[in-house]
């Protein structure tokens, strides 16, 4: 009788996540017996994200959750659960023009992938990363990695007859499954120092492990280095540029936003919980790799001239950024989650501005392949210029110029960086941001400084890739002028207002 | 007398020749080994540490680990495939198409 009312505790409150789930499903059915199925299983998707997300927002306002055995439905977890919702949402968007796009031979617009198998992976990627932020025992939060992991890998290598994209599968495989089995060892250790994997049957543990005292700490290091793999922090990012350009490029929209917002999410969980690394050497080492993750990643950035790769070190800088926002959280050795509000308004400003650049580059193809060289956008300022004003309003929002979202995202960032004291970290931050500036106006110049206008990439802009830029142009003003909203919500996230 | 300790240095070892290898070879099929071997490495000392305890946790969950492994092995296998197809080869050091 007992289990009957867990299972039905568990059902409702997990409800949304399972009609995504649900949707998920549906549309690989619909593609065993629907031929010519593009068009139904791409408004599935959207509707079943749609849906969810309505679901979650209205649980959201009226707190109506409860947290069931190791599901850790609270608020924090449902604002995650609502962020990597929205970039699955945008990133299904921007991959309608790619969905029927690919180019061949005679310069016709052809079908190359599978569109049920590609809606459908993004929907279970989604579901894994909200098992990955959104329950307290490790082996869980290890099957929803895996789950947004394997899916990953898919999404990537999904243009079969390309071999960039095969080889940037590969490399991606490769380093994945790497980190993916680091983290497990790290789990393993932890279960053989405590025999337990609950995390807050971890939280309470004062005492040392039977094993000795090196035991806990090689675990939790080993799990921390495959997170860091996984949200490219540097000496973990080499492959990063490689399969952000081998993609295709409403998958990389994807993996810079949602896989960095649910590790993110994960690492918030996990150093809130675990204390017993408990002395000053963790914070330092976080404080050094942010560091280093800033200039190395920005001082990438500068070089490239293919945009795709040029944002994808723009992203491993941004990690640093976030990765010193977790470090301020830090009091004394304890990670103290109230104050993390900045961390959460900036995985927010930062979802809105990535996937609205990568929604831009979405839409335009050059020459049988994806218009992603900086020389393919010469003069695209005066023959495309809706597209190119909206393409320059993201990249500021990157860059974190005045009046977009991302500003007031660092904004928040490095005055709680001072507040606590890393002042010399966010001063590195701003220098960095100033540097980051040279590689984000570029392209500006390019569009409209560059000359006459050559031949002008081939636009897809389909009607739901025009929502999702709609949207997160929308949504970038919004959270640059008018935030107090979404701060407020971040605050409710964290328990602090209510 | 085999005690807990010499498990665990098992799974340490086996783990330790999983990430060598996965380095130091140059082929695909090899390196999946590896990722194997790392992945059996954790089922070894789960299941020895499970039994250590005295709790059934951990040998369930090594029925998890093998599902992962499992299900990775043949999406890795997949992408090998097609990557054979378009490239001929499946040595590490042939991929050149993707630098900067």
């Amino acid at each position: 009788m007992m289990d009957v009312l867990i299972y039905k505790k568990i059902f409702f409150s997990g409800l949304p996540i399972w009609i995504l789930l649900a949707g998920g499903l549906i549309v690989l059915l619909v593609d065993a017996f629907i031929k010519n199925n593009r068009e139904i299983v791409f408004y599935l998707g959207l509707i079943s994200f749609a849906v969810s997300i309505a679901f979650v927002f209205k649980r959201w306002v009226t707190s109506d959750f409860v947290p069931v055995d190791f599901l850790t439905f609270d608020r924090l977890s449902y604002f995650f659960i609502l962020l990597v919702m929205l970039t699955g949402f945008l990133s299904l968007l921007n991959s309608h023009g790619y969905l029927k796009s690919g180019i061949n031979d005679d310069d016709e617009v052809i079908l190359t992938t599978m569109p049920a198998a590609f809606v459908s992976l993004i929907i279970f990627c989604v579901v894994g990363q909200i098992f990955l932020f959104a329950s307290d025992h490790l082996i869980v939060n290890f099957i929803g990695l895996e789950c947004l992991s394997l899916g990953t890998y898919a999404l990537v290598g999904s243009r079969r007859q390309d071999a960039r994209s095969n080889e940037a599968a590969i490399k991606y495989y490769v380093t994945g499954s790497l980190a993916s089995a680091v983290i497990l060892y790290g789990i393993v250790l932890l279960y053989a120092s405590y025999g337990t994997l609950r995390l807050d049957e971890l939280a309470q543990i004062k005492s040392a492990s039977s094993l000795g005292p090196v035991f806990p700490r090689v675990a939790m290091s080993l799990i921390l280095v495959g997170f860091f793999f996984k949200v490219s922090l540097v000496p973990f990012h080499f492959w990063t540029p490689d399969v952000y350009e081998g993609a295709p490029t409403p998958v990389t929209g994807f993996m810079t936003s949602a896989v960095k917002i649910a590790s993110f999410a994960f690492l918030i969980r996990l150093l809130n919980s675990i204390h017993f690394f408990g002395d000053q050497k963790l914070v330092s080492i976080l404080a050094f790799l942010a560091g280093l993750t800033m200039v190395i990643g920005n001082l990438g950035a500068l070089v490239q001239d293919n945009l795709k790769r040029m944002l994808a070190y723009s992203s491993i800088a941004h990690a640093g950024y976030i990765l010193l926002g977790m470090v301020a959280c830090y009091e004394g050795s304890v990670f103290n989650v109230s104050l993390a509000m900045p961390v959460l308004f900036y995985l927010l400003t930062y979802l809105f501005s990535v996937l609205g650049a990568f929604g831009v580059l979405s839409v335009m193809i050059w020459d049988k392949k994806e218009a992603c060289q900086l020389s393919d956008l010469t003069g695209m300022g005066y023959t495309r210029p809706v597209l190119s004003f909206v393409f320059c309003v993201f990249l500021f929002s990157l860059l974190g110029f005045p009046p977009t979202a991302g500003f007031l995202g660092k904004y928040s960032l490095f005055s709680l960086a001072i507040q606590k004291g890393y002042l010399g970290l966010a001063i590195l931050g701003m220098v960095t941001s100033v540097i980051s500036a040279a590689y984000y106006i570029r392209p500006l110049v390019y569009l409209y400084f560059k000359g006459e206008p050559g031949r002008a990439p081939i636009t897809l802009v389909t009607f739901p890739a025009m929502f999702a830029l709609v949207f997160c142009f929308l949504m970038v003003l919004y959270l640059g002028l008018i935030p107090t909203t979404y701060l407020k919500m971040a605050f409710v996230a964290l328990g602090i207002l209510s | 007398m085999i005690t807990v300790q010499h498990f665990l240095a098992l799974s340490v070892i086996l783990f330790g020749l999983g990430v060598l290898g996965l380095v130091i070879r140059k082929n695909l099929l090899i390196i999946f080994m590896c990722i194997e071997l790392m992945l059996n490495a954790s089922n070894l000392a789960l299941v020895a540490m499970a039994r250590h305890f005295g709790k059934m946790d951990g040998h369930v969950i090594a029925f998890f680990v093998m599902a992962i492994a499992a299900s990775e092995a043949a999406l890795g296998l997949a992408i090998v495939v097609t990557l054979f197809r378009s490239r001929k080869t499946i040595r590490t050091s042939d991929w050149r198409i993707l630098r900067g």
